[in-house]
């Protein structure tokens, strides 16, 4: 028996030596994840595709959403929209809408900007910027002043950011597009964007395209702060798109996890109606071929152009271009409005394969003065970018289309300061604002 | 407080002296240990160890004289033998109550400082709970024991003194010694109910279970102990009764459930919007709700079509009605009686030396639901040996199969009551067939899923039908585990013992899910296969040491050293869009995704435990636990260091110290301990991380969003934020009580009150997601506990045959969040937009957080003057979240009765939780659907009790007159448009209270006398009980049964179209042989 316990007791004594050894039992690597990555780790062709989705996903799925139910391109109809429709939205309900917008897209690119900077990729450090521009640029028309300059450093122990003003974000906008130009134009660097970019398939061309086609559209709504606005944003369309093929979307394909965010909300929620809203009306009473592209007339749903599960959702159009150029013509009053108008007009119905030339003879821009031209250019703009959020940009600029509240006597123009940010940077959060308020471009 | 030593006292040898081993039984054969065993003779004595067997050397004149307290002694004399059994009696109320304590370790009872609580495997099993975990509900003071969902196999939730960590953690769970896994895997808000996987032990495997409250009982265990210990005990083997080679039990229960508590439908009012009636093929929008027209005005016009055998509904006035449209009742259509059946089987027998037990035994449920199920299968082997009078030696092997139909359940839109409660009285989910399985009630010719929402695809925002779902929408499980261990005693002399044991638990969980065509969250089908595996390797190695310092004072020292490794890996495969119908394989998809995780971790700890015994009334002990961790590791700390938790406890036996027995007094005790436990860090929290290898999706709340790779082409996202300087979570905690008995022992009475304070608590903290990041991981949070709890026993009446058994247990539990991080005021636990379960810095655990109406500063409400815009004479919304419920029950309590007369034994336990709030979303939606029966008050005119007033540009109240008196329609404009629902509305309109009493069991069972029996040589004993769970239940609460949780045991009091909860009555045979 003492054998049998001196053999037992040297066994269990060795299993606990052996064991407490630090590295048989704290092997080098065993709290390393090995499902994830890290930054030093990160290449620009996996950071790309998420920020590109996710700026398809939310600007296509809650900011069209709420936008379109604000200047009433569709109507809230039931459960929650129905209380969105009536205005009445608390700060969670943007929660996930700009947290997609800060921790995906805009934390993506800020990444891909610094790893491209850091190993001299300069094609991707100049497509990150121009969808910094974008996306930072969007968040600023959509809340007013928003972080950006401190924004994006949580692993460097910044966990707070300050919020710029619009008004630097906008200088931020304006020099991230002009630096990506530079980038863009740079000779080739080891490592190229190609198929994991969709929106231009790594073609820095098009990429150049958009960053002036942007500058366009930022200067614009600059109308009410900056009397060079139009001078300013002809120049930059001068170099933007050329077509409809220049027209910067984000693709959807044919599968139940690759969908159209339009059309997942459609199938799956649907509580929305189109026939009660401005936009359907508008486009009814003028016998719009494009209707039917836009709404589902047999359903309450959104058409294919938008709402199928494929289609695409779209940054920006050689449309939207041409009615900037159109609105910029205009109120220099130099006489290249009309020209620049019925391209805008024919863009959007060419971009649903229909042809416009009745409907712009129905519909000419007519008009002795910009105020009266205007109208009928943002009428059509609003018409054209359905389920963009410009048209909301252009409602606060100009007030067109003239539309009524729903409720009460104001229509919403900005989306609130979320509870995360409320709840975790409260002492940055600009106070006192509402969804009337308004912000520096939109006086 | 000595563990498994023999004690000698002399060594007289006599030419005639032989060594006698033996074992002391009690009357129902199982082993007592402990007992003191001398020779009439000579002063030689020993100790029965734990398992009540001894060595001792005596002549065969001599007599051996047993002396146990609580029990009869007994004299016997050695004669011939060599090996004895020696049964002896129990005296009424046994006071050597042996406990199993930490680390496996058998001690009495009066010897502890801190409180436990000890519930036998007869009382487990005594109404039949499938889930061992729920055969604890109402008999443990301090234990808050919840339900998931009636359904078969849904997880049971354990609350042991509150909890101590953010994100509720349940009490560790170790079965003979070994800790093992009870996760609640892939609990969700919306999906399936899913078991914890503690469902797999069979309760008749219990021998008993042991209930560690709290920290400082549970420092041993360090890291997993914080929110305390259900230590449980398997049955062992023993010698069979007189005649038999081996003992056979074999027992069966037969059980019927039925749905406990529905909420209530309105069944006045037709599908349709604004009074009118929109048919479920029409376009209109409305048919998506039930605001229709009155049902009295409506006929069927007798034309038969796929949406009503009974025809199209018209006006009353419309020529083509024929009869009077009477309403469905979907709820009772769709639940059935569900049939269950457990077969328990188990051998055991041994000899002097040797034991071995075996059993076998099936459970097959089947629920309330049609289709839903769950199965389990086990089988376990015992056996322990004395291989010499110094070591001991034993291996358990218990081998699990479970799992079975779930069905979708809660926020999802296959969930079988959200598809069930919003269908409008006027349309029959069933379309008149009786069997579930029948095509013709979620099938239309043209292929599309039959719902009240008509089938266009584009429609939207449809629920499947129940029907559909539980046909279309299968999701299985099966689960097959091993739970072994082993262990080695060793006693080289009388002072020393040292135990080595290794268990293992083990299980595979493989699942599969499929979505049909058609279904409305996967118009184009999913499937999903998930493989789980889940290894925890333990091994402790004890060595206790025991020495008399002094006559009086005897001091024992434990040194344990612990080895813990856990490996947990999951993949998943999900394929999109069926390509063919009716065909459910992955090669039948139109694209796949896959994914896996994989996390593997490591711990080292010693403990080391010092106790004293004074005179066996005063006793002292103090300890240290250390321990490290892989979870520390990162690139700044390479290898962890230990972290610390000490424990000190002290008992005083007053009654013995100071000789005050007596009749009227019989026992006095008062304790207190002193202990720290904690909880690690989560695997890999110690880095920055960009997701990759898993699925990478993009949602936003309305939709199942997109998922990764697209086109091949794969996405990254930052993770939350890690942190290289983590620490464990720390518990500190205070125990003292009070354990007294009357009246003979007839009354006992134990009353303890604890504190705890728990620090450098784990989070995810929320950061402002301009960060860049959506959290980081920090050591930030702190909160305490305190509470109280009172455990009474009684037996009111002991006469002759008669005897009536009380025990009566009352606690409650005050929690406290006293910190989260620096500039973190809330902490979401989960939840809906609008209705989260909440940490909340100054609130008690886990708070119903969501938004109210507005209200002025006293908490009146607002009604609105109209100023601000909304309409005048009804409340406004307000915008900002404000605690709204509080889920923590003020007290819970149990009250269960025993009487026994000759054969006949009845029970019952009455169980309650007072004062909780439960989120009714269920309630909310139908009300915005129109299909909950406060909706029938449509059209009624009512004053809200508030203040008149509006909100001002920021949202704040504005008082501006007195009291509300301008009475206001409550309509659908109201309900339904606006905000008099929490769909839509202020979420805090659909807290509720939960509070409930119920008969949680009751047992009428027979013992016949099988000795009168011809057959008593074949048939030993037959006992037959009828039983029945939760038959009665007194609640206010408007929903389903209040016993109910959807997001898990973190996330209790969110009831959103949870399944209903059961009763259930059936029998029990148990048969000895």
């Amino acid at each position: 028996m003492k054998t049998l316990f001196q053999r037992l007791a040297g066994i269990l004594l060795v299993v606990v030596v052996l064991a407490s050894c630090k590295k048989t039992l704290f092997p080098a690597g065993i709290n390393t994840d090995p499902n994830a990555s890290t930054k030093d780790r990160l290449l620009p062709n996996v950071l790309l595709p998420g920020a590109e989705y996710s700026i398809a996903y939310t600007v296509g799925g809650d900011v069209s959403r709420f936008t379109s139910v604000f200047i009433q391109s569709v109507r809230g109809a039931a459960r929650q929209f129905k209380a969105y429709d009536q205005y009445v939205f608390t700060a969670q309900d943007f929660d996930n809408c700009w947290s997609n917008f800060y921790t995906q897209g805009l934390n993506n690119l800020y990444t891909l900007k610094e790893l491209a900077v850091q190993n001299g990729y300069a094609h991707y450090s100049g497509i990150a910027k121009v969808l910094l521009a974008y996306e930072v640029g969007l968040a600023s028309d959509l809340w007013g002043d928003v972080p950006y300059s401190e924004a994006f450093r949580g692993d460097s122990s910044v966990l707070q950011p300050k919020y710029d003003s619009q008004q630097d974000i906008y200088d931020s906008v304006f020099s991230l597009l002009s630096s990506a130009i530079t980038d863009l134009g740079a000779a080739d660097s080891q490592i190229e964007p190609g198929d994991d970019d969709f929106i231009y398939g790594g073609v820095t061309d098009s990429w150049i395209k958009l960053a002036y086609s942007l500058e366009a559209r930022f200067y614009i709504h600059l109308s009410k702060v900056d009397n060079s606005y139009a001078d300013k944003a002809l120049a930059a369309a001068a170099n933007g798109f050329t077509g409809n093929s220049d027209n910067a979307a984000v693709p959807f394909f044919d599968d139940g996890t690759e969908a159209n965010p339009w059309y997942q909300y459609v199938t799956q929620r649907g509580d929305i109606s189109y026939d009660d809203g401005y936009l359907y009306q508008f486009m009814s009473s003028k016998s719009d071929p494009r209707l039917n592209a836009y709404f589902d007339l047999a359903g309450n749903g959104i058409g294919d152009a938008i709402g199928a599960y494929n289609a695409p959702v779209s940054l920006m159009t050689y449309s939207e271009l041409k009615f900037i150029e159109a609105e910029a013509h205009s109120a220099k009053g130099d006489g290249q409005e009309t020209a620049a108008y019925n391209a805008a007009v024919g863009a959007s119905f060419d971009a649903l394969g229909l042809n416009g030339s009745t409907y712009l003879a129905a519909n000419p821009l007519t008009g002795a003065d910009h105020a009266t031209r205007l109208q009928t250019i943002i009428a059509q703009k609003y018409v054209a970018l359905f389920s963009e959020p410009e048209p909301l940009m252009d409602w606060k600029r100009t007030g067109l289309p003239a539309l009524t509240a729903t409720t009460g006597a104001n229509i919403p123009r900005r989306f609130i300061y979320v509870q995360a940010e409320l709840d975790h940077n409260g002492n940055n959060v600009p106070k006192g604002l509402t969804l009337f308020s308004n912000s520096w471009w939109d006086k | 407080m000595l563990s498994a030593v023999l004690v000698l006292c002399t060594t007289l040898a006599f030419s005639q002296v032989k060594t006698i081993t033996g074992r002391i039984i009690d009357q129902s054969g199982a082993p007592v240990p402990f007992v003191t065993i001398h020779v009439k003779e000579s002063k030689q004595a020993v100790s029965a160890d734990a398992e009540g067997t001894f060595a001792i050397k005596a002549e065969s004149s001599q007599t051996l004289i047993i002396t146990g307290t609580g029990f009869e002694t007994k004299e016997v004399k050695v004669g011939d033998q060599t090996s004895l059994t020696i049964q002896i009696s129990k005296k009424e109320s046994n006071l050597t109550e042996v406990v199993v304590t930490a680390l496996g370790i058998k001690q009495e009872r009066k010897a502890l400082g801190y409180a436990t609580q000890q519930v036998s495997g007869a009382s487990l099993v005594q109404a039949d709970a499938n889930n061992a975990l729920s055969g604890l509900g109402g008999k443990v003071a301090g234990l808050q024991i919840s339900s998931s969902t009636g359904t078969p196999g849904a997880a049971t939730y354990m609350r042991l003194r509150g909890v101590t960590s953010l994100v509720a953690g349940q009490p560790l769970i170790v079965v003979d010694g070994v800790p093992i896994d009870n996760s609640n895997n892939g609990v969700s808000l919306g999906n399936v109910a899913q078991s914890n996987r503690a469902i797999d032990i069979n309760p008749d495997d219990i021998e008993n279970v042991s209930v560690i409250k709290g920290p400082a009982a549970a420092t041993m265990y360090g890291t997993q102990g914080s929110d305390g210990v259900i230590l449980i005990t398997t049955k062992r083997g023993a010698k069979a009764r007189g005649g038999n080679r081996f003992d056979i039990t074999y027992s069966a229960n037969f059980t019927f459930d039925n749905v406990n508590k529905l909420p209530e439908l309105q069944m006045k009012y037709s599908q349709g919007y604004d009074g009118l009636y929109n048919a479920p093929n029409s376009s209109a929008s409305g048919r998506r709700l039930t605001w229709g027209a009155l049902i009295d005005t409506l006929k069927w016009d007798g034309v038969a079509t796929e949406w009503d055998p009974h025809g199209s509904i018209v006006g009353a006035s419309d020529p083509t009605g024929k009869t009077k449209v009477v309403p469905y009742n979907n709820a009772k259509q769709f639940f059935r009686t569900a049939f269950s059946q457990t077969h328990n089987l188990s051998l055991s027998g041994g000899n002097d030396f040797s034991s071995y037990r075996f059993s076998f035994s099936n459970l097959a449920s089947s629920g309330i639901i049609p289709v839903s199920s769950f199965n389990r299968t086990t089988f376990l082997v015992s056996g322990d040996t004395r291989l010499s009078d110094k070591l001991k030696t034993g291996a358990t092997v218990n081998y699990i199969v479970s799992g079975g139909n779930r069905v979708q359940e809660g926020s999802n839109t296959s969930g079988i009551m959200l598809g069930l409660m919003r269908t409008p009285t006027t349309f029959d989910n069933s379309n008149g067939a009786s069997d579930p399985k029948d095509p013709r009630a979620f099938l239309l010719s043209d292929g599309n899923q039959r719902t009240f929402r008509g089938e266009s695809n584009r429609s939207g925002g449809k629920y499947d039908n129940p029907y559909w779902t539980i046909n279309r929408n299968p999701f299985r499980d099966k689960v097959q585990r091993i739970l072994a261990n082993a262990y080695l005693s060793y006693d080289p002399n009388s002072w020393l013992n040292i135990t080595e044991r290794i268990g293992v638990d083990h299980y595979g969980d493989d699942r599969f899910q499929s979505f049909a065509i058609n279904s409305n969250a996967y118009p184009t089908g999913q499937i999903d296969y998930t493989n789980i595996s889940n290894t925890i390797y333990n091994n402790d190695l004890l060595v206790t040491a025991t020495h008399n310092l002094t006559d009086d004072l005897k001091g024992t020292l434990l040194l344990g050293n612990n080895l813990y490794f856990t490996e947990f890996n999951q993949n998943n495969l999900e394929g999109d869009g069926y390509v063919a119908p009716d065909y459910y394989s992955l090669a039948n998809t139109s694209s796949q995704l896959a994914s896996n995780n994989y996390q593997r971790t490591s711990r080292l700890a010693f403990n080391a435990q010092v106790k004293l015994d004074y005179k066996g009334y005063l006793f002292v002990d103090g300890g240290i636990r250390a321990e490290k961790s892989s979870t520390f590791i990162s690139y700044a700390v390479p290898y962890p260091s230990f972290v610390y938790f000490p424990s000190a406890g002290a008992s005083f036996v007053f009654s013995d110290a100071f000789n005050m027995a007596s009749k009227v007094f019989s026992y006095g005790k008062l304790r207190f301990s002193y202990g720290q436990a904690g909880r690690l860090p989560g695997i890999y929290g110690t880095t920055n991380t960009f997701a990759g290898t898993s699925v990478v999706a993009l949602a936003d709340g309305w939709t199942s969003g997109i998922s990764f790779p697209i086109s091949g082409q794969q996405a990254v996202f930052g993770n939350g934020l890690g942190n290289a300087n983590l620490k464990p979570e720390r518990t500190s905690s205070i125990d003292v009580g009070t354990e007294l008995r009357f009246l003979d022992n007839r009354l006992g009475l134990d009353v303890t009150y604890y504190t705890s304070k728990s620090h450098d608590l784990l989070l995810s903290v929320p950061i402002s997601p301009s960060s860049g990041y959506g959290s980081y991981y920090t050591n930030g949070a702190a909160m305490q506990n305190h509470g109280l709890e009172v455990v009474l026993n009684a037996t009111p009446v002991r006469t002759g045959d008669f005897r009536w058994d009380m025990n009566i247990n009352w606690s409650f539990n005050r929690s406290k969040i006293t910190a989260l991080a620096p500039g973190v005021s809330t902490y979401t636990i989960t939840g809906f937009t609008g209705a989260l379960i909440e940490n909340i810095v100054g609130q008690p655990y886990g708070i119903v957080y969501g938004t109210d109406f507005l209200r002025d500063s006293k908490g009146n409400l607002i009604v609105s003057d109209g100023q601000d815009g909304t309409p005048a004479g009804y409340p406004i919304a307000g915008t900002n979240s404000v605690p709204i419920g509080n889920p923590n029950p003020k007290w819970i309590g149990g009250w269960q009765n025993t009487f026994t007369y000759k054969g006949l034994s009845v029970g019952f336990l009455f169980e309650t939780k007072q004062k909780f709030d439960v989120w009714n979303g269920t309630n909310g939606a139908m009300v915005y659907f129109g299909t909950a029966k406060v909706t029938e008050n449509r059209g009624a005119s009512y004053t809200f009790p508030g203040v008149l007033g509006h909100a001002d540009g920021n949202g704040n109240a504005v008082v501006t007159g007195g009291a509300n008196k301008t009475p206001v329609v409550l309509d659908q404009g109201w309900y339904s448009d606006y905000i008099g629902n929490s769909f839509t509305g202020p979420a805090a309109q659909s807290v509720e209270d939960g509070s409930y009493v119920r008969l949680r069991e009751v047992s009428l069972g027979y013992t016949f006398n099988t000795k009168s029996w011809r057959i008593h040589n074949v048939i030993k004993s037959l006992t037959v009980t009828a039983i029945g769970r939760n038959l009665w239940l007194h609640t206010k609460y408007s929903g389903v049964d209040p016993d109910t949780g959807l997001g898990g045991s973190a996330g209790l009091g969110i009831d959103y179209f949870n399944n209903p909860g059961t009763r259930t009555f059936g029998f029990n045979f148990k048969i000895g042989l």
